[in-house]
């Protein structure tokens, strides 16, 4: 426990570093783009820091395996903008695509589940989970492109480069989130149904949701 | 409502519109397009499945959705017969292809693979369903550009015209979908709902009426 606790903080640590390091290398005159970088690092450490604290004050339990899949993809985001990576090395962004798509996926997951588990009006077999993960995935790697397509056309901020650019990134979403439903496959048959949703401590707020929501659907 | 093997519609699925897609399978490997091969093969056993398992289907949703899978085969062979300059048409037909495909594979998950679905549930999932059909299909076109050479999606801006309109038709659909089953209820597309089956197992040749 206390190891996990060590983890954890090391995880806000790393991030928050960061973004210390690249404000103060542009307040001293070392870098030209530390204060967007620092930006980037600490909004990443704050959204680190929200499932940390919630697991601490146990209200909402995420394991540790997810927290550092959210952790991996800010942290190699937040590294990719400090050092300049995304413009130096042309499979950071491939890499950064895959993680972020794991994690969206795996949240994805996590909803599902908790929505098969607690909505009598919801039932999704274990075997097709997996689809539904990875069509979740998929679909956000899509609506991500198009955002960055729309912010070029509209602002011409630059973030999609080329047509086999674009194209890698929509591969590795696909990838992630194939990983991710690979994932979800093997937790489920190894688990049985409900035990996540007790190891998020969710149950008192869900149970009233679900009791909410089956009362919503009746009317 | 069970279809008997020799009713019209199963007759003209069996018949004509399986080995017109059969035929077309067979061209687009040879015409090298990869997208309409693995749209094809999917086709098929979208509309097999139901005709050959035995398993209970609307006539009604099945013709329908035989026949708007097919519909862009059909103009897929137009365009190779008589090569007309249809230019945005046949950008227009491949999408067509995305949604049909996109839509029945959600609907073929919903009535036979014991999924139970709310009205908000089935809204945003065959909204993800569609779009991320969107997404195979124009890794199928890049696969094809690296594949065999060709240049069926010109550049970046085409491309992202093309995961445009499939979000945006996928979004109006769903809305349309929800719209319809808030007045008509989930059974529109629950198709098992309505042939009397009590559940996705019940086999027509045994007796569900």
């Amino acid at each position: 426990m206390k190891g996990e606790r060590g983890i954890l903080t090391l995880f806000m640590l790393i991030l928050f570093g960061m973004a210390a390091y690249s404000i103060g290398s542009e307040l001293f005159g070392a870098s030209t783009n530390g204060y967007y970088a620092g930006a980037t690092c600490l909004v990443s450490g704050i959204a680190i820091s929200i499932p940390i604290v919630l697991r601490w004050r146990d209200k909402i339990t995420l394991p540790v395996w997810f927290i550092f899949l959210i952790f991996l993809a800010l942290f190699l985001h937040a590294l990719g903008v400090m050092q300049g990576y995304y413009d130096t090395l042309n499979w950071w962004d491939s890499v950064t695509h895959y993680f972020s798509s794991m994690m969206v996926a795996a949240i994805s997951f996590i909803f599902i589940y908790l929505a098969d588990w607690y909505l009598e009006s919801v039932h999704i077999p274990p075997r097709l989970m997996p689809v539904i993960v990875v069509a979740v995935g998929c679909s956000f790697g899509v609506i991500w492109e198009i955002f960055e397509w729309s912010a070029d056309t509209l602002f011409d901020t630059g973030m999609q480069y080329s047509l086999d650019d674009t194209m890698q990134d929509l591969l590795m979403d696909f990838l992630g989130a194939l990983t991710m439903g690979v994932v979800g496959w093997i937790y489920l048959r190894q688990h049985s149904p409900g035990d996540l949703a007790m190891e998020l401590g969710l149950d008192p707020y869900l149970s009233r949701l679900s009791e909410w929501w089956g009362s919503l659907l009746e009317r | 409502m069970k279809i008997p093997r020799d009713a019209p519609i199963s007759r003209l699925l069996r018949l004509a519109v399986l080995p017109f897609l059969l035929i077309m399978v067979g061209v687009s490997i040879w015409d090298q397009r990869l997208f309409f091969t693995i749209m094809g093969i999917w086709s098929i056993y979208l509309i097999a499945y139901p005709l050959y398992h035995g398993r209970c289907l609307r006539e009604d949703v099945l013709t329908a959705s035989a026949l708007l899978l097919a519909l862009p085969f059909a103009t897929y062979a137009a365009d190779l017969l008589l090569k007309p300059d249809w230019g945005t048409l046949a950008q227009i037909t491949e999408l067509m292809a995305v949604f049909s495909v996109g839509l029945f594979s959600f609907l073929h998950l919903v009535s036979f693979h014991g999924m139970r679905l709310d009205r908000l549930a089935l809204t945003l999932l065959c909204t993800v369903s569609t779009i991320s059909m969107g997404m195979l299909f124009v890794l199928g076109q890049y696969l094809s550009n690296i594949i065999f050479g060709s240049q069926f999606i010109a550049d970046n801006n085409s491309l992202m015209v093309s995961l445009g309109a499939i979000a945006l038709g996928a979004i109006l659909m769903a809305v349309v979908l929800h719209i319809s089953m808030l007045r008509k209820g989930v059974g529109i597309i629950r198709s098992l709902e309505d042939t009397g089956c009590e559940d996705a197992s019940s086999d027509c040749r045994e007796g569900c009426s």
